[in-house]
């Protein structure tokens, strides 16, 4: 208890921003504050009652104001001075390199999970290595808690609901304090932690031991965070509707993370992982112009570490070969695929309709999402043994399902809506070729009565 | 001179009816209309909401003294320190200086008989009881423990206790607020004795108009936030919590919105009050009589728009709070006219050591030392580190107690004539002075250093390293108890042993001098008629303008 700390260590490159700012703050105000203060002391003792001194005041209202715009003046200026150079280095603390790495950070009552890109999982701890600038992610399962390290003097509320960021450079090996700084509840002053800063090569090796916590396969096999993404992506049915690089009920995924999207609303947004977690929270705020509204919604389902996983995987989906490979197209949970062709457009081309390839881009293009060929009726109505058939539509008018009605209704859907469906179909011109389409027909015409 | 004819009625055939006197018994005080009786009704209530607020502190202090959470288990040191703040703030603060001094004085120092609204007045003063009572009450059955600034989605839909009725007490006792905002800013448009213009208004009552300003802008922000807490935590209808849609930062705003402009209610009296002390016990005019009036309007205009400097850390757009710092460092310029204004006051003046003046002293260095200190947390560079840490504690301690709470003694020591008819014994309230000013700067400046260090607030387990610092805080606290204590001892001796006041012991300017002490019912046995500009001390010696 006896030694006495004044000055927290200096352990990350803003740190020494924050402190020449403080220290010249500290000076600044104990000169000027300590000149007034001596001041005024001073005149307190000078003029006491009694004492024989010059009280001739020769006041003079213009030399008054005078002196009074000068005290006005020059303090706005210092203080403009001073509010200019502290947002310099604010933009500093706010701004992470291009180069920095991604640590996701979940805060929850009353402890902090860390969970480092390649899935290794911390609690309370936080391995990094020096010199190499950490970009942190950080979301609250409950409420609001707040990510402090004062030896990096950086610090950021974790809300829930949001991510939030935080990055630094560490400078210094050694061990440091992490605070919860928002109070949160009963154990708040116990959620506290530590953060290693090693050398590159301790970190690797850290990285690389069986110690942390991993997320496991169901063979027990340890799985990357885009490994286990994709198999939750599988397991929760968003492979269904979304394929990675042709459009579906919805988007393709595949290089869509970090590009720009119009939405329905007309709106442009950006597909970074604040719109993911969005999209699949709460799917029908910022639909994908084009789409329809019917993405279910996750709520509930996945857990914010979940979401993490997810997100790493359609990021991986862009750059499949940087990192980990993602495992092979997932199959898709509840469909009647026929095993995929290998060029089913170049078969396509060949002549003849073939219900075969037809059956193989049925599959590709997502259709069985929406349409059963069993008979059930889905988004969609079943397709076995609509051909040849009639149908009132939505108009009240009756079609004859023909070569010609089938080819429009993938063209252009929602032009003649089978009565008691909703107009959900997206159109697929564009998307698929005529030659294409005309093998869709064959195979649905194949499908006969069940 | 002021044209007031005063009849003079020999002292040893009667005592002269006053205000204290004219009636006896519990009636004629609870449903007094009287804004002097009112203020001393207030003065008993805060008094002992400070107690309250005080008690808590020493709970406080006395589980910091040591590292590991062992004196009080972390359930009850959060609901303790919550407490600290809601009855220090809301019943204590907020209150203080309006509600005693402000009540007792403003239509006194207008010439005025009562206050524009004498029965809102008594209603003002039921409200902030009932609603404290209430609170304190929820807090004897349990309590809450989300902190006096009880941040959504914890005090909806987290915290356990009894937030919603806490809630009702502190929005009813917000009324009061209103109430006297309402009053006071009636009272000084319409009710100024002949001859008494704005400018020639003591600049107490410019302070009280500018809080008052705030007092009916803001305090209905805060009402409403806690109605919507109730709300959502009561009906689970979303507007904070984003598990039902609501948006956190939303609530922090709307507090903040409130609670900023809350601490300049919990200033600018006190600067009124070292404005009067000053002058008088200098016997000088105060410097810069238009800027120190209109510094105090600035700070309540540019005191609104500044609150998210309280959320730089909490998710709010960088960009707004860039401009939120700039605001705050403009909103620092008419605090730093103030200090030096009184500083250019005392020159070439003849000072008198008097307690009111040494707290007025006392004031100076401390409210230097916190308003200084508001800039680190107004820079967001230095603020990313500091905020949520024993730094800002240290910061809104000085500038609270170490500004309002001596600058509210002063004018209590100031005004005790007047208010009681007795002297209070001066060198005892010199000595109190003295020993509240160290023992205040030996319980909060090392919170400073521990905040920098990196010590979190709220926090009553801590790493062995910060201990230092909170035992030389904790030994600091008892020094300024007895300092604070000091006071309320010899105050209450001298109701029945202090010596006979006259009317004006301070040979003071100001209208409320004019009358006896304690004054008569009505305050003035006729209407004065104001001639003369404020602070009228004759000049030691004034020699003709000269051009620069």
């Amino acid at each position: 208890m006896f030694d006495f700390p004044i000055l927290p260590r200096q352990a990350s490159t803003i740190a020494g921003q924050v402190d020449v700012y403080f220290w010249t703050l500290v000076w600044l105000s104990v000169i000027l504050g300590g000149t007034v203060a001596i001041i005024f002391l001073f005149f307190f003792i000078r003029y006491r009652r009694g004492s024989k001194v010059n009280r001739t005041l020769k006041s003079n209202e213009r030399r008054e104001r005078m002196i009074e715009i000068t005290w006005t003046v020059l303090p706005v200026f210092l203080a403009i001075g001073m509010f200019g150079w502290s947002t310099t280095v604010y933009f500093n603390m706010i701004r992470p390199p291009a180069d920095a790495m991604e640590i996701q950070v979940i805060g929850k009552q009353w402890m902090w999970q860390i969970q480092h890109s390649n899935g290794h999982r911390e609690i309370n701890e936080l391995h990094v290595p020096v010199n190499q600038p950490v970009k942190l992610r950080m979301i609250s399962q409950d409420v609001i808690h707040s990510f402090f390290v004062p030896a990096f003097r950086i610090k950021q509320d974790v809300l829930p609901g949001r991510y939030t960021t935080l990055w630094f450079n560490a400078t210094d090996v050694g061990e440091y304090h992490l605070f919860c700084a928002e109070y949160c509840g009963t154990e708040h002053s116990q959620m506290t932690g530590t953060v290693y800063v090693m050398e590159p090569a301790d970190y690797e090796a850290w990285l690389a031991a069986e110690g942390g916590t991993t997320v496991t396969g169901l063979e027990g096999e340890s799985l990357s965070p885009e490994a286990s993404g994709a198999a939750l992506f599988d397991q929760l049915g968003c492979s269904g509707c979304h394929k990675p690089d042709v459009r579906s009920v919805g988007p393709a995924l595949g290089s869509i993370f970090g590009t720009t999207v119009e939405l329905e609303s007309g709106e442009v947004v950006t597909v970074d992982e604040e719109y993911l977690r969005q999209s699949i929270l709460l799917p029908n705020e910022h639909v994908v112009k084009g789409f329809a509204p019917i993405m279910p919604t996750f709520e509930g389902q996945v857990t914010e570490a979940q979401i993490i996983n997810l997100i790493a995987y359609i990021k991986s989906l862009k750059n499949p070969n940087a990192g980990e490979a993602p495992p092979a197209e997932p199959q898709p949970a509840a469909t009647e695929a026929a095993a995929p062709v290998e060029t089913p457009a170049a078969a396509a081309e060949e002549g003849t309709p073939s219900a075969e390839v037809g059956a193989a881009l049925f599959a590709k293009s997502g259709c069985s999402a929406c349409h059963s060929v069993t008979g059930d009726t889905l988004v969609g109505p079943p397709l076995n043994g609509a051909f040849g058939h009639e149908v009132e539509l939505e108009s009240g008018e009756t079609v004859t399902v023909d070569e010609a009605y089938l080819t429009e209704s993938i063209f252009n859907p929602n032009a003649k809506v089978v009565k008691g469906f909703v107009p959900a179909m997206p159109p697929f011109a564009g998307m698929l070729s005529e030659a294409e389409v005309a093998n869709i027909v064959e195979y649905i015409k194949s499908l006969g009565d069940q | 001179m002021l044209g007031t004819k005063s009849i003079n009625v020999p002292q040893k055939f009667k005592e002269k009816e006053n205000y204290l006197n004219v009636a006896y018994g519990l009636k004629s005080w609870l449903l007094t209309t009287d804004h002097k009786r009112i203020g001393i009704l207030y003065l008993i209530s805060i008094s002992f909401f400070f107690t309250v607020g005080g008690f808590y502190a020493m709970l406080i202090r006395l589980e910091m003294l040591t590292p590991a959470g062992d004196l009080l288990t972390s359930e009850v040191y959060n609901r303790t320190f919550t407490m600290h703040g809601i009855t220090m703030i809301f019943f204590f603060l907020v209150p203080s200086l309006p509600a005693t001094l402000g009540n007792f004085l403003l239509p006194m120092m207008l010439g005025a008989r009562d206050l524009a609204f004498p029965r809102l007045n008594l209603a003002s003063w039921y409200v902030y009881m009932i609603g404290a009572l209430l609170a304190i009450g929820s807090a004897a059955i349990g309590g809450v423990d989300t902190g006096w600034t009880f941040y959504a989605p914890y005090s909806t839909a987290y915290a356990g206790g009894l937030v919603a009725l806490m809630g009702i007490g502190i929005f009813l006792s917000g009324f009061s607020s209103i109430f006297t905002g309402i009053n006071f800013i009636a009272t000084i448009h319409k009710m100024r004795a002949p001859g008494l213009t704005w400018f020639r208004l003591p600049l107490f009552v410019w302070a009280h108009y500018a809080t008052s300003i705030i007092m009916i802008l803001g305090t209905p922000v805060v009402a409403i936030t806690i109605l919507l807490v109730a709300v959502e935590r009561i009906f689970g209808i979303g507007i904070f919590d984003p598990e039902l849609g609501g948006d956190p930062i939303l609530f922090q705003h709307l507090f903040w919105f409130y609670s900023h402009p809350a601490v300049y209610i919990m200033i600018l009296p006190g600067m009124g009050v070292i404005s009067e002390v000053i002058t008088t016990f200098s016997r000088k005019r105060i410097f810069g009589y238009h800027f120190v009036a209109f510094s105090s309007l600035a700070i309540a205009v540019v005191g609104f728009l500044v609150w998210g400097h309280h959320m730089f850390v909490s998710g709010q757009s960088p960009y707004a709070g860039i401009i939120f710092s700039f605001l705050t460092y403009l909103v620092a310029i008419p605090s730093a006219i103030k200090v030096f204004n009184w500083t250019a006051t005392i020159y070439k003046g003849n000072i008198t050591f008097s307690a009111p003046m040494i707290y007025a002293l006392a004031f100076i260095g401390l409210f230097l030392v916190g308003g200084l200190t508001g800039l680190f947390l107004g820079a967001i560079a230095t603020d990313v580190h500091l905020t949520d840490t024993y730094f800002v504690v240290a910061h809104f301690h000085y500038v609270m107690v170490g500004g309002m709470v001596m600058a509210y003694l002063a004018g209590l020591h100031f005004w005790w004539p007047k208010i009681t008819g007795r002297m209070y014994p001066e060198k005892w309230g010199i000595a109190a002075a003295i020993i509240s000013f160290f023992g205040f700067n030996f319980t909060f400046f090392p919170q400073f250093i521990v905040g920098y260090l990196g010590m979190p607030r709220r926090y009553h387990a801590y790493p062995a390293e910060f201990q230092i610092w909170q035992v030389l805080s904790t030994l600091g606290a008892s020094v300024l108890l007895v300092g604070f204590l000091l006071p309320f001892f010899y105050l209450m001796w001298s109701l029945w042993k202090g010596e006979k006041a006259p009317d004006n012991p301070w040979n003071a300017t100001g209208l409320e001098w004019k009358t006896s002490s304690p004054p008569p019912v009505f305050n003035f046995d006729k209407t004065p008629v104001v001639t003369e500009p404020a602070y009228n001390y004759p000049d030691l010696e004034v020699t003709a303008a000269e051009s620069a």
